[in-house]
């Protein structure tokens, strides 16, 4: 993969890479940044460079979330110190701080499928061959996951 | 398959979680293009691996040669038969003087031929006759 393809990868997904990384580890940047180094040393390069990204990603993330498991002693508050995934927003509806505790409750493949689809920009197809599951239950648990994020944020249902 | 959320609501929540922006992640990335680039051009092990073997390929073939016993030179004496030769395959005579002898002198020749023309030619051995035979004479040979 050449210099330049590397770095429209890199302008383009690192930062919803990162996000996706964050999901399982603290030190999501490490883990982007050893798959963007993975990638580029990849003779042929993969086909679908977004989706080897994301694949790679997932496994590193994994594995380092493993790791800190095993490090820590103590899980509770975890959450609270792990910083935001989002910028903080203004004139947006949601805040970021609001959706990242959101978002952090949800089940981890629900909210693996919603960052993947969301700021990764995955169709459904692409992310159940990352996590191992059919489109058609990607998608469901897509559905799942906003219409838990719609409670949890206590937005109100739209009257029909 | 569709990936459109038919519920209004759910579309309106998709669109406003879609407007958050991640973070910008704390990479840098002018040390990432460099890793990549070191990680893309590291050396493969073929050629250094194929030039070692051969190194120490010549080197054994050198030890061995070193200290290989050397044998002395070997003597063969072979007899071979020759077969006698046969009268046909007894070589020409080509002396110079047998052959040259019967020969004009170029030279001679020359010096005839200019000084009178073509009468000095010598005659040819089977020139025809001067006058072609006649009837009678013929008849009269029978």
């Amino acid at each position: 993969m050449g210099p330049d393809d590397l770095g429209r990868l890199v302008d383009l997904h690192a930062a919803a890479l990162v996000l996706y990384a964050r999901q399982w580890c603290a030190a999501a940047e490490d883990v982007v940044q050893e798959a963007f180094v993975k990638v580029a040393s990849q003779r042929p390069p993969p086909d679908n460079p977004l989706g080897w990204l994301y694949r790679v990603v997932r496994n590193g993330a994994l594995a380092v979330a493993r790791s800190e498991r095993r490090r820590r002693h103590h899980e509770r508050g975890v959450a609270a110190r792990v910083p935001a995934w989002f910028e903080p927003t203004e004139g947006i509806g949601l805040d970021a701080e609001t959706a990242t505790v959101a978002l952090q409750t949800l089940p981890g493949d629900q909210r693996e499928v919603v960052v993947a689809h969301l700021w990764g920009g995955l169709t459904f197809e692409q992310i159940g061959q990352l996590v191992g599951t059919s489109a058609s239950t990607a998608h469901r648990r897509y559905l799942a996951a906003l219409a838990a994020l719609r409670e949890r944020l206590h937005l109100p249902c739209p009257k029909t | 398959m569709s990936e459109n959320v038919n519920d209004p609501g759910l579309n309106a929540l998709e669109a406003g979680l879609q407007a958050l922006t991640p973070r910008a992640p704390g990479l840098n990335r002018d040390a990432l293009m460099f890793r990549a680039g070191q990680a893309s051009a590291q050396r493969r092990w073929v050629w250094p691996l194929a030039a070692a073997a051969s190194t120490l390929l010549a080197v054994g073939l050198g030890v061995f040669l070193a200290l290989r016993q050397e044998p002395g030179p070997r003597v063969v004496t072979v007899y071979v038969q020759t077969p006698e030769s046969s009268p046909s395959e007894k070589p020409l005579d080509v002396a110079p003087g047998k052959w040259a002898a019967g020969l004009p002198r170029y030279s001679r020749l020359v010096e005839d031929v200019w000084s009178h023309g073509l009468n000095g030619l010598p005659p040819e051995p089977n020139s025809a006759p001067d006058k072609p035979a006649k009837l009678e004479d013929l008849l009269r040979s029978l």
